[in-house]
Order: C-alpha cells, then structure tokens, then sequence
C-alpha cells in the first residue's frame, strides 16, 4: 500500500474509532475533537493581525506593526471613513485606465458597444470624432468579414479577390494620416479561404508578415505619428504589422503612447473587450493596492451581494464602470441607500432585466397591442423582482410568496433606461409602468408612479429578515461560515436601531466577544480572490500588469464578474476547496513566488537582507547579483514570518528547509524558474496572450460576433516576463509556504 | 452549509448508517456482483443550471394551450422533432433523435421537486442534496448512492467520484471523497511528466502531516489523484471515430469524462454543469438564445456518446435542472421561474425511445398555481432508479431519505 493510501485508511480508520465513542459514551461533539477552549484575544498585535486578515485583501509586510501602533480601533475608525486615507498612489496606478474615469455617455460615444457597431456597419453612419471613427472602423470591417465569412460559409472556392473590403464609402478615406503604408500594403493577402476560416479565428495564421523594412519604419516614426498611422490602417494590416514586430519588439509599436492612445489601440480589437480588462484590471489593481482596504473589501462584498454578470447583454462592460463606483460610494453607507442606487444602476436594470418589464395595463403595452394584436411581447418580467426579495434583501426564508414576486415586478414597471437599446442612463418611464394598485407582503402600495419602487425598496430595507440575512452574510464573510448566532443577534439589533447603518453593524461585529477570539482564528478557507490577492500583497510584489492575475482567477473558478447566476459567489470552503482549486492554487504559488507570472515582479532578495529594523545588513551592499549565504532555516524562519499570519506547523517547517537544502529540489526548482524543465501548461501559454485574456475576461458577448476575436491586443500594457528571482532558493521556499496548508486560511 | 467541516468533525455520526457493517460482512455480500464497481457501470449526471425551458425542449406540440400561452417562442407542430406523436423535441437537438430512435435514449417528461420553491439556489441545492424541504442536510444524493454501494471500500480508487470543474458540486460533498478536475492536462503540480516534481513532494508531505485535518484530508486525496493520472496520462485517449466536440466548457467536461473513463480510472459517477437556461428574455423559438444553448448541449452529448463507443454500453447518463419555467411566455420574449420540468436518460441498459412519466395537461386548470407545468413524477424516482440499476445502490432510504422509494414504483426505463 502506498503511504497516502496508508494515511487514508488510517484516516477512516479514526473516523470509525470517533464514531464508536460517540455512540458509546455520547460525548458532545466538541469533546471528539480535541480543540483548546475559545479565549479572547487580548495581545494588540493579536487583534491587528486577526483584524487586518479579515478587513484587508492581504497582510503587507509592515501592516501588523502599523496597526499595532495605531491601535485597532483607530485603524478601523479611520479606514471606515475613506476620505481621511489617502489614496492616490493607486490613482496614480489607475493612470493607465482612461476610459474608466469618462462618464457613461462619453465612454460609450467614444467605445460604442457591439450592438451600436453593428448597426453603424448596416447604415455606414460612422461617429464624426476621428479617433471614435477609427475604432468603430476596424470593428467594423471585423464584422463585415465574419458577414461575408457567413454568406461564403461551405463554398470552397470563392474568388480570389481580398476579402477585406470597406463596402460604405466613407469608411475608405484615410482618417487623419495619409496612409502611405496602407496603399501598397499587400502584405494583407488574405483570400477567400480566410474569410471561411474566420469564424475559426485562423486570420493570424492566414496573415502573411508586413514586409520587415516597412513594419520597422512604421515602429521607427514618433508616438505621436506612430500612433496615427496605426489608427488608418485595416485590422488585416495591423496583423501583418504585428507578425512582423512579432518577439521582442511587439511592445515598441505602442511604446511612449499616451495612456489614452493605448487604450484607443486596444480597442480597435473590441471596444468590449478592452473595457473588461480596465474594468478586471482596476478592480484587481484596487484590492491589492488601495490603502483604503476596508472600502475595497466591502466594496466587494456588495459587487458580490449584488453580482452582475459581465457577459449578459454585450452592454455590461460599458456600465460596469459606473456600477462599481456607485457600489464603492455606497459600501460603507446605509444599506437602503445602495440598495436604490444598485435598483437604479443600469447594470442591474439590464443584468435583471427590468429595464424591458412593461405593465400589462400600462399606456405602452396597449399601444403595442393595438399596433400589434399578435404580439404580445410587452410585459412584465418577474426576475429583478424575485432576486430583489431573495439575495439583495429579505433572504429566501424571508417570508414572501409567488404573489408578492408578481406585484413587485409590477411595482417597478417604467424602471428603465432612456435608451435601452443604447446603454442610456437610468430612467424612469412613465407610460411602461402598470396602473393602480400593489399588495406587497400584505401591504397596499397606492399607485404613485416611481415612489411606490422606493416605498417597497424602503420596506425591504428596514425588515427584519433583511437585516437578519445581511448580517449573517457579513458575518460568514468575515468571521466563520456557520458564524456564532449570538454574533448576528447583535448585529441584526444594531442594524435594525442604526436604520441600516452599515458602519454601525460593522463596529457591532468588531466589538463582539466573539470577533477577537480563538474560536474563529483561521475559521476562513480564502476565496480565489483573497488567495491570489493575499498571495501578492505578502510577497510585495509590484504589478504592472494584472491580466495574468486575473487569468489565474479564472482558472480557480472566480473570474471576476463572470459569475453567470445573480446567486454571487459562495464564500464557504465548502465552495472553494477542491483537488482541483489545491492543484492550480499551489502552481499559482509556484508561479507567483518565481517570477513567472508575467506582469507581477517579486523581490525576494530585499526582504532576506533586511534586519529586523529595517536596516540593510553590510554584506547585502557589498554584493551586487549574488545573495548572501543565508542557512535555509534561517531563510524559512524570515519568509515565514513575512508570508504567514502565525507560526507554520512543523511539517510545513520543515518541507519548505528540505527543499531548500535539497540540492535536486533546488536544481528542479530552478529549471522550473528558467522554464526549461518542461514545457508551459495550457494555463500559462494562455497567460501570456493577452487577446485570450481579453477575451475571456470580456465574456462571451464581444468575441463571437465578428469583433474581430482573433486579433492580438495592440496597445495593451507590456506583459514582459519578469526577470528570474535573484534567490532562487529563496523563491522555491516563498512558493512552498504561499502553497502550504496555513496560507489557505484566514 | 459548513458541510465537509462537519463531515471531518462529526464524521462520526455520518458513517454509523453503513460503515458500521463490519467489512467481512460487506465482502460476503459482494457476491451479489450488483455493484457498479462490479459490473463496470458508470452514472454520469449532468445539471442544467438556470433552470431550462422543458417545455420547449420536449415540446407537447399537440397541446392547443401550449400554442396560445406562447405566441411568439413556441415551436411549431412542423418543426419539432417528432418523438411519439405527442411530443418533439426542439429542432436544434437533432443530433439526439437518433439516440431516440435507437432505443438509447428515454425521456421523463413533467418531473421535478416536490417542493414549490422557484428561488434557483434552493431548487438546486434540494435536487442536489436529494431532500427537498430539507436545508440541514450536509451531504449530495450521489455521495451517499455510492456510499450505499457495497464495496470494499479498499479497492475504491481517487476518481471513483470525479466532477469536472473547479469545485465539487453539492451531488456529490460529503463523506466519501470526491476529486474535482478542471483540467486533465495541468491536474500536476510544479510541472508536467510521469515523475512527481521535488517540490510536488514537498508539498504532500507538508499537507499529510498538517494538524489542519480539513486540508490534510484533501491535500491527501489531490496526491493521489495527480499520482493516478501520472500514471494513465488520460489525457492522450483522443476523441474516437472522428467524434467532434463542440469547443465549449461544457462540451470539454464531457470529452473529460470520456477520458477518465477510458483510461480505467475507477470512475463510477461522474459530474458536469452546463449553464446558462436562465432564459427570462428573448429566448427566441427555433432559432436564437435557446436554441444555441440546446444545440451546444445535445451535440456534446451526442459526441460523448459516440466517443465511448462499445464501452456506452456501461454507461447510465442523466441530466436535471432544477425547476421548469413558466407555461406562458412573459412580458419580454422570455419564461421566469416556474415548476414541472424534463429530463434525459440515455445509457446502454436504458429501454429508450419512449416519453416516460403521465403527462399532467396544459390546459389553464392542470397548470400548478395556474402558470407552471405540473409535476407527475418525483425526480428522486429517476435518480433512485438510475442509481439502483447502475451502482447497484440497494438502500435507496439512505440516498433519498423521506422519499418512500421502492424498485416498484419505478418508471422501469432502465
């Protein structure tokens, strides 16, 4: 029998002998397994370190001693208050995210989404701003193509002609630059086979390379008038450009360009696609660098309490911009006002459909009955209303019925957009909302236009089962999955008297006996999320480019809004532990800690030559490249201090020391880190296109629809690898203790 | 919830219903040979998250009221599929018509949970928990089918439960260990090849000697998964007979399973989602949201089918979703949540080719609370039957607790 077989059976060998006592002697449960008695905790550094690990997305090396000193309730106190933390060197980190900070009108003006690009294509009625021109353009030909691709479908042998053609007229003039390039540039020699391949996304292959004088002069010209010239060119074109400068000089052809003129770039492959990954990116950048950790955790509390899925309607990644600011105002304040400001969140109204429930009775529906007796699609759509009273408030124990689901989508009827179609602003319409009269949990609501949405969300809000589920729901987050009732009592009291105050459930939480307790220390499996944030905010690694991070989300089952059911995300182990999550969690470590995780940077070599006062030892200046020796246990002992919240247990101790004077281990470590050892999973030739992580991260809507899926991001932040660790012993051991069993919990 | 901590915790209580039959015993029994670890039999089970339209999957297109209820998506009496004379199915399954019609596939018509939630997390979590109305209880149907399953609990391998994806489903928590692969091909850790990395090793020894039994446990259990799969590589058992997966997730489960299958790994339930049925708008008929969904659903099963060739003789496959959706359309081109609903058997040993379970009506009066298709057959009748025929679970009082099921009042489609 092998040694894991052995320990199994040991394992249900114990579990039979438990079950025995158990029925024998009739022990509480708690007697079975042996557990030290709950103690309060006392020591300041104690409550800082079980305080940061719930509140923010990782320790940072340093967090413990500042809060520490601080003291735990006046880092509380002043993190529940945002503005008084400073925060702009993530802003500074946000730079590189324009269209994030443009508001919802100008956004969409400037990266129409699909359904507007598709209907540009039909009309040929192209924006007049010449850089929006560009984009729409490339899109544009995109999904000609794929039309043309359908009308060729099955037939072989079409004519030999390009299949790039700009059919509308206008779309044929050069936008800014006379496109010297472009008029001899055959380079894009693309035949009828292509265009029936598109749809197998084989234009890159199919693509000939730009001749290499050609594209080096287009890579030799100034930002500026580079970035032009990129702009007047066809998506075939910039292919063949790209397969030219393809290797080291793939970054130069967007290199000294304006955050703007990146981004513009990027989009010209899909404005969707590009929106997702600054919307992905900034989320990611924001919890692992935000000083205001409280507000980003809670921040995604309620993304989650209130999810949208990214890839619903092709209009998601536009609005989600807003959405996230909107919920980010909100987290800290009183839950009724969030929960209006997410009813009346385009985002909601689109992911759940209220923006097209009509009133039966109302002024449009019999119109549309009149023009169209046939047809009787106008009417009421109960899903918002449903998952209003079952996950954004009362809980599905919280005492409502079919009928009560039925007169509350009436109830929000003419909550809607002023361009549905168009990805317009929030909009109460009048003439959609159904007449008279709603029983809502056995109270009348009289008729009263949009107030009655705001009498029954006010409702909602101030219930008691709503309190009740918002409460345990913090408290499964933050303190333990089945938390101590006695723990959500006092909260839902504290809700209920602070009329939703969320600061002052929070508080209530943070002052109960049971927080600062042994009972619940480690109670937590980390989510994906709080394991690959915590993961980097430990390691103090710099992120340049967080698509690979978000990549690794994906692949341990939580991308970021892409979770497809309005149910959000467990945040229960049951969830989250799985062979599966254990295996990608440990390469990730792996990954992470040797500096193959392209975009994130790791310096392992600063921390080990630092004394504990944070003064470089004299041996680490005189060296440049080469590490100083430093007994392995020693090593383990200063990274684990770095990377875990408490002491590791001895096997974790000493598996880490074994790897580190293990000479093979060392040697097969350090091939791992070169890459040679073997050749890269899936997941990470994956992680180093950056097309595919759009893609992915942009969900299904963008990239199906002739978007142009197979074009490689043009634009996008520099992905280049970054430099193999100078202490590859010491990133071996980094990884092992990120992958141990402790770094699991919080 | 808090489920699998119990299990480690109070495991005891857990185990007292079978394991405490003294393993001498349990060997005596395996005479029977009615297991599936005996008889090579395999339970696939796939769930359609979101809740998918039944009624216009299985179209009951000789229902007058079907036709008025749905005005703009219902699919016409000439463009179903037809299977009986009574019922099509949609036109984009095509690719399962000749399952039918071969006699492999059966289907179960106006089946579903007992229970009259239409809130999607707890119809899920009762279907898959297998105790509707019952939110205590900590464990999935399938986890205690296989438990109820006499074996010598020796010869189970680490893949006798597999779920494809990143997490194990509800079906199958609970005591009996269960594996969740992603992805075959990177289920290795600090590298591919036949030999465990250094650092592999070291991450076993530190999860095996850790006190914290929870992640021991399944750090153990990954071990020996990856160790399994070094050993088979299953990954290199490629598609038979020119069988062509659609390239989606849930299309990439399957072909997963076909492989786990192929390689003999012990696999004898296997698990996979398929999402998005929540189809509240625009759902389109013969053509559109629906449709796309269905024809991605069918061909992946249809391609399964063909992959496994002769050894789809062993093979039970059963689909579910956790409720039906509403008999009228709504307001917007779509179906909310609603009540009755299909589901599919297709297997070697299924008496396929026929529409199981009586059919309620559609007229206004036979709806359930005047707007759902109405529910004849407990889906536990289903599961219990394809358990009871495939793994050879005897004890059907375990897996469906307060079901009252007996090999009698099966719809004897297996």
């Amino acid at each position: 029998m092998t040694r894991s077989a052995a320990e199994r059976s040991l394992r249900n060998c114990l579990s039979a002998a438990l079950s025995g006592t158990l029925l024998l002697g009739s022990l509480p449960a708690n007697a079975v397994v042996k557990q030290p008695l709950p103690v309060r905790l006392d020591a300041p550094r104690a409550k800082a370190t079980l305080l940061l690990d719930r509140f923010t997305f990782g320790i940072r090396p340093g967090d413990i001693d500042t809060v520490t000193r601080e003291g735990v309730d006046a880092w509380f106190d002043n993190q529940l208050d945002p503005s008084r933390v400073d925060d702009s060197a993530l802003e500074q980190r946000l730079d590189v995210y324009p269209a994030l900070r443009m508001t919802q009108t100008a956004r969409l003006a400037r990266y129409p989404e699909p359904n507007s690009i598709r209907q540009m294509a039909r009309t040929g009625a192209l924006p007049s701003d010449p850089e929006a021109r560009a984009i729409v353009r490339n899109q544009v030909e995109f999904y000609q193509m794929a039309q043309q691709n359908k009308a060729a479908n099955g037939v072989a042998a079409r004519a030999a002609a390009p299949v790039v053609r700009m059919t509308p007229g206008g779309m044929q003039q050069p936008v800014t630059v006379a496109p010297s390039v472009s008029a001899t540039a055959d380079a894009a020699k693309v035949n009828a086979a292509a265009a029936a391949d598109l749809k197998n996304q084989n234009l890159e292959q199919l693509t000939e390379a730009m001749p290499q004088p050609q594209a080096d002069a287009i890579v030799a010209l100034p930002p500026d008038e580079r970035y032009q010239r990129l702009l007047s060119m066809t998506p075939v074109q910039l292919i063949a450009l790209r397969k030219a400068e393809r290797g080291p000089n793939e970054g130069k052809l967007a290199e000294g360009m304006t955050p703007l003129q990146r981004e513009t770039l990027l989009a010209l492959a899909g404005t969707n696609r590009m929106l997702m990954a600054e919307v992905i990116g900034s989320r990611l950048l924001r919890d692992i660098y935000s000083d205001r950790q409280i507000e980003a955790v809670m921040t995604d509390f309620w993304l989650n309490h209130f999810n949208i899925y990214s890839g619903k309607n092709g209009q998601e990644p536009s609005m989600l911009p807003d959405f996230e600011k909107t919920v980010r105002q909100h987290a800290l304040g009183h839950f009724e006002d969030l929960l209006i400001a997410t009813a009346m969140s385009p985002a909601m109204l689109m992911y759940l459909d209220n923006a097209t429930s009509v009133g039966p009775d109302s002024l449009a529906a019999s119109r549309a009955k009149k023009s169209n007796a046939k047809k009787s699609d106008l009417g009421l759509n109960e899903n918002y209303a449903r998952e209003l009273m079952e996950l954004h408030t009362l809980g599905v124990t919280g005492g409502y019925t079919q009928k009560d689901v039925t007169e509350v989508a009436k109830v929000f009827t003419g909550w809607t957009l002023d361009r549905p179609n168009d990805g317009g602003n929030y909009n109460f319409t009048v003439n959609r909302h159904q007449p008279g009269p709603k029983t809502v949990l056995g109270k009348t609501i009289s008729e009263n236009g949009e107030k009655e949405g705001l009498e029954v969300l006010h409702m909602l809000a101030s219930s008691p089962a709503t309190a009740h589920f918002i409460s345990t729901e913090l408290a499964q987050r933050f303190v333990a999955d089945t938390p101590p009732p006695a723990l959500v009592d006092r909260m839902v009291k504290s809700y209920l008297s602070s009329n939703g105050d969320i600061k002052a459930v929070l508080r209530t939480m943070i002052h109960s006996p049971e927080f600062f307790n042994t009972a619940t220390v480690h109670a937590k499996l980390k989510t994906p999320l709080e394991y690959v944030t915590s993961a980097v905010r430990v390691s103090g690694a710099d992120v340049t480019n967080p698509a690979p991070l978000a990549q690794a989300l994906n692949q341990l089952g939580m991308p970021l809004y892409g979770c497809q059911p309005p149910t959000g995300y467990k945040w229960d182990e049951e969830t989250w532990l799985s062979s599966s999550a254990l295996v990608n969690r440990m390469n990730f470590a792996l990954s992470l800690s040797t500096n193959r995780v392209p975009g994130t940077t790791i310096d392992w070599t600063r921390d080990l030559q630092t004394t504990s006062s944070g003064q470089l030892k004299a041996v680490a200046l005189n060296t440049s490249v080469e590490p100083p020796a430093m007994a392995p246990e020693q090593k383990e002992l200063k990274l684990e201090s770095r990377l875990l919240d408490g002491p590791a247990s001895e096997q974790t101790r000493s598996a880490v020391i074994s790897q580190g004077n293990d000479n093979t281990a060392q040697a097969a470590a350090q091939q791992f880190q070169s890459g040679t050892a073997r050749p890269l999973t899936d997941a990470e030739k994956t992680a180093m296109k950056q097309d595919q992580i759009d893609m992915a991260m942009a969900g299904r809507a963008p990239a199906g629809k002739g978007q142009g899926g197979n074009q490689r991001a043009l634009g996008a932040l520099p992905l280049k690898p970054a430099p193999a660790p100078l202490d590859k012993q010491a990133a071996a051991m980094a990884g092992l203790l990120l992958g141990s069993p402790e770094f699991q919990r919080r | 919830m808090n489920t699998r901590r119990a299990f480690v915790k109070n495991g005891a209580l857990a185990l007292v219903g079978t394991s405490a039959i003294p393993s001498f015993l349990v060997r005596s029994v395996m005479a029977e040979q009615t297991t599936a670890q005996a008889n090579g039999k395999k339970l696939v089970v796939l769930f359609q998250r979101g809740a998918a339209d039944g009624l216009n999957i299985v179209v009951p297109y000789r229902e007058k009221n079907y036709y008025t209820m749905r005005p703009s998506i219902a699919i016409q009496p000439n463009e179903v599929l037809d299977l009986d004379g009574q019922f099509g199915l949609h036109p984009a399954m095509a690719s399962l018509l000749p399952l039918y019609r071969q006699g492999h596939l059966a289907v179960v018509h106006a089946v579903g949970s007992p229970d009259t939630t239409r809130s999607h997390f707890d119809a899920q979590d009762y279907m898959e928990s297998g105790t509707p109305g019952v939110k205590s209880t900590q464990d999935g149907w399938l986890n205690r089918a296989l438990q109820a399953e006499r074996i010598d609990p020796k010869s189970a391998t680490a893949f006798r439960a597999v779920a494809l994806g990143t997490q194990v489903p509800r079906t199958l928590q609970g005591r009996l260990p269960a594996v969740a692969v992603s992805n075959l091909q990177d289920f290795s850790v600090g590298g591919r090849g036949p030999a465990a990395s250094p650092v592999s090793t070291a991450f076993q020894a530190m999860y095996a000697g850790s006190n914290d039994k929870l992640l021991s446990g399944e750090g153990q259990e990954t071990f020996e998964a990856v160790k399994m799969l070094k050993a088979s590589d299953p990954a290199h058992y490629q598609p038979a007979n020119g069988v062509v997966y659609p390239g989606t997730p849930f299309s990439n489960s399957l072909k997963q399973i076909a492989q786990l299958l192929k390689a003999h790994l012990g696999v004898e339930a296997a698990f996979a989602d398929s999402g998005d049925w929540d189809t509240h708008q625009a759902q389109g008929s013969t053509n559109g949201r629906l449709a796309g969904r269905l024809k991605e659903f069918s061909e992946a099963i249809a391609a399964f089918w063909q992959d496994m060739g002769q050894d789809a003789e062993h093979i039970t496959l059963v689909t579910m979703s956790e409720f039906g959706r509403t008999a009228r359309q709504n307001g917007t081109g779509g179906t909310d949540h609603g009540h009755g609903n299909v589901m599919f058997v297709l297997g070697g040993g299924i008496k396929g080719g026929h529409v199981y379970g009586k059919w309620p009506g559609l007229d206004d009066a036979q709806l359930n609370e005047g707007r759902d298709l109405a529910i004849t057959t407990d889906f536990r009748q289903v599961l219990g039957e394809a358990a009871y025929r495939t793994l050879g679970t005897r004890d059907l009082s375990a897996v469906f607790p307060g079901a009252a099921l007996s090999p009698a009042q099966f719809l004897r489609f297996a």
